[in-house]
Formats: structure tokens, sequence, C-alpha cells
């Protein structure tokens, strides 16, 4: 039986893609599931019908070689043959680390560094205007003074580079809306102009060649405040199709990237507002769409020839749905002293060694 | 109906492709393209049954004078405003 790692095990509120990834993994796959966490409280670590293990990584900040032996010791217990990095802040380690790991058994499909800055938010709008893409205006911020000369008029969209967003109308607002993400998420922050309209987002997934192998459109139906899609339903825009397939051509992506834009409610034109470089919090509407993305990459990951999958079908609809687990003090305990939860399967005490 | 082919699923044949607008019998809509849902009441399912049977307008309002007792005028602006709105969900 394989071995597949994922992380972003954390399903709260702004949930990370880890559970999506994993459920869907399941659908399809019989493989034990090692799951990666960064905190004892990262909620998927207690649902053993998810992960069979769980062992704390240390956060991607404290660098590529603190990952690598932490992995390496991981999967010394429990050979890993697929990781699934999740999370926007830990790709960079992991595309670097890619190499190394691979000498150890330990595959990945990642996209390439040049992809992965293409695609930040930083790049995002000078990607765009390279390639004829539509993008709104976007200007770095280094500080707050430059929000009283944006080349843009109000309502604006602050960003953090890795998360967080507030809708501001006013310079005002722009003010507090920058302290509100510089604080929680540093500096610099991105000014986007707003493009009203509803969002649409698009799932997809390229190959070793960075060929597309899968796409899955979808409306949010139901937005959090954090702007986080809370229920959804797949679509079938042929514009929207052609539109996400000319970007990925244009990166070259390798691995699953999430498309996010806006439809302008007064021209019905898309407009390209962010690339996420991983897997949405819902890749698991790709299973229902007939697309198993997650499952797919891990073939690919694998080695397995993947032709492109037949279109997704629209109008599968999914909403979100928060349940609370009740898991023993142990787990906790296990989790924080020793930093493995060992729940199917596995050799406990070889574990805590 | 043109533009994304309002060719209504009708709910007791084949499973729905995706491909075109989802009609339920309860009047159910859901456009595939923009992923939007309707939900018609009993007249708007009424007409726009009529509508997708290829029904003349000025038939439409002679039905809807007969079967809901106004007037033409009345009838014939109701109908006008259910096309609009049609249009304006991008349905017509």
């Amino acid at each position: 039986m394989i071995t597949v790692a994922v992380t972003g095990l954390n399903a709260t509120d702004n949930p990370a893609p880890g559970t999506g990834v994993i459920r869907s993994l399941r659908e399809e796959m019989d493989c034990r599931v090692v799951g990666l966490a960064y905190d004892a409280l990262d909620t998927a670590a207690y649902d053993s019908d998810l992960v069979d293990e769980v062992h704390l990584l240390p956060y991607p900040s404290a660098g590529q070689g603190a990952v690598l032996e932490r992995l390496l010791q991981i999967s010394e217990r429990t050979p890993i043959d697929a990781l699934i990095p999740t999370l926007d802040s830990e790709l960079s380690n992991f595309v670097r680390l890619a190499p190394e790991l691979e000498r150890h058994g330990i595959r990945t499909l990642l996209p390439d560094l040049d992809a992965l800055r293409m695609a930040s938010k930083l790049e995002l709008y000078n990607f765009c205007r390279r390639n004829g893409l539509r993008s709104p205006s976007t200007v770095v911020l280094q500080n707050q003074a430059q929000l009283g000369s944006l080349p843009f008029a109000f309502p604006i969209a602050i960003k953090g580079v890795f998360h967080g967003a507030e809708i501001a109308h006013s310079l005002d607002e722009a003010v507090l809306a920058y302290e509100k993400v510089r604080s929680r998420w540093g500096a610099p922050l991105l000014a986007q102009q707003y493009v009203g309209g509803e969002e649409y987002d698009v799932l997809m997934l390229g190959d070793h060649q960075g060929a597309p192998v899968g796409c899955v459109p979808m409306r949010k139906l139901g937005i959090t405040d954090k702007g986080k899609a809370w229920a959804g339903v797949t679509v079938r825009d042929p514009r929207l199709h052609e539109e996400s397939l000319e970007i990925f051509r244009a990166l070259r992506w390798r691995g699953p990237l999430e498309l996010e834009f806006v439809r302008e409610e007064r021209t019905g034109k898309y407009h390209l507002i962010e690339i996420n470089p991983r897997f949405p919090a819902w890749c698991y509407l790709s299973v229902g769409a007939g697309q198993n993305l997650p499952a797919t990459l891990a073939r690919l990951v694998l080695g397995e020839d993947v032709a492109p999958l037949p279109e997704a079908r629209a109008g599968v609809t999914f909403v979100r749905h928060a349940v609370d687990l009740i898991c023993p003090l142990e787990h906790l305990e296990r989790l924080v002293t020793m930093g493995s939860l060992i729940h199917n399967g596995g050799n406990l005490h070889a574990a805590h060694a | 109906m043109k533009g994304i082919g309002f060719a209504a699923h009708n709910a007791t044949a084949d499973p729905w492709s995706g491909e075109e607008t989802y009609l339920s019998r309860q009047g159910f809509v859901f456009d595939p393209v923009r992923g939007l849902t309707f939900q018609m009441n009993a007249t708007a399912g009424f007409i726009h049954g009529l509508l997708q049977d290829g029904v003349a307008i000025a038939d439409i309002v002679e039905m809807i004078v007969r079967r809901y007792e106004v007037d033409s005028t009345t009838a014939r602006a109701d109908l006008d405003d259910f096309l609009g709105e049609l249009r304006d969900a991008g349905l017509r």
C-alpha cells in the first residue's frame, strides 16, 4: 500500500485544503495517509477516518533544513511515497527540497520557482499584462502613504501577500484596512482595483510537463466573512474554461492551482484576481464533478500516465459542514509532547521513539 | 430561447447532461454557464412552458387573459416584465 503525506490539516473558519485532499484520496485510493501538522490543534489531526497518523512539522520559517530533517525522520518510520503540500507559505521550501526528497523516495509534483513567482500576488498583475490577460490594476504597497496616490479610484481591495483581504471604499477605510491586514499578515501589501461581480474559482491540475489534465470551475454560492467559499456549484462556461487554459498554458504549471475570477457585472468579462498555487479547500467538489484531482495528482506523482480528464459536470453543489470531533486527552497529549499521533495500524511505541 | 440554449431539462426523462439549462417540474432553474439558480412561481412556470413550446406572444397573452381573468393590457404588461426578467438573468 502506498503512503501519501498531506499538509494543511487545520479546518477552521479559514480551512486549509488538507481535509478535502485526503477525503478525495480516500474516495479512489487504498493508501495510508500521513498528516503533517504545524500545530497540535490542527483539527484534522484528530480524525482517524482521515489520517492514519499525524506528525508535527516545524513551521516553514524554521527553514528548509529543519523541515527536511523532520520529514526524513518521519519517513524513516513510515516510508512516504508521495507528498502533497497544500499551503502557500510552505511551497517554496518544498519546491527547493523536492530533488532531495525524491532521493529519499518522497515524490512530489510541484511548479518550478519561476512559475511560483509569476503566480504570486506580488507578480500577478505584471504576469497578466505581459500575457494579455484581464486582471485588475494592482499596486504593491511598501507603506501606508502610497494609499493616497493610487492610480485607480475607490473602492479597492487591500490584500496580504499570502492571506487576508479587505475592501475599502474610501481613503479612511483603506488606512484602517491596511493596518488590519498588515498587523495580521505582515508587509508588503497589495492594493487592487475592485471589480464588482460574481466570484468564480477554477481548480486546475497540470502534469509533469505543465500540460493541463483537469479543470473544475465553480461559482461561489455562499461566502464567509473571510471571503471563503462555504457553498458552491460547478459551472460549464466555455469562455471561462478557455481563459483558464490560456492562463495555465502561460504558466506551464505542474501540480494543482486555483484561479480566482470575478465576472464583471457590467460587461460579463472575467477578471483574474488571484492565483493560489495549490489545491483550494473546496477541492473535494472535484470528486463530485467527475474529476478527482487530488487522487489524479497522487497518480501523477507516483509516475502513472494520466490522460486529460473528461469535462467536469456542471450543477454539482457543495456545502461545507462543521462537526465537532471528540477525542481522548491522550491524543492531544501525544501530539503536544511527542510530536506524533498514530491512529491506525502503526507502532505507537516506535512513533514515540 | 437563445444564447445558452434553454432546451430545458425534463426531470422525468434522461438524466440532465449539464450542458443546457436545468428546469425541473417544480420550476427550479439552474443556469450551468453562470451557476445561477432561480425558482419560478406557478404563473412563471406556465408561461415559460408556453415559450418553450414556441407559442406566439399574442397567443400567450390570450391564454393569460383566460386563465387568470385579467384584461389583455395587464396580461401583456406582466408578460413583458417576465420576459425582461428572463433577459436580465441571461435566460432569453
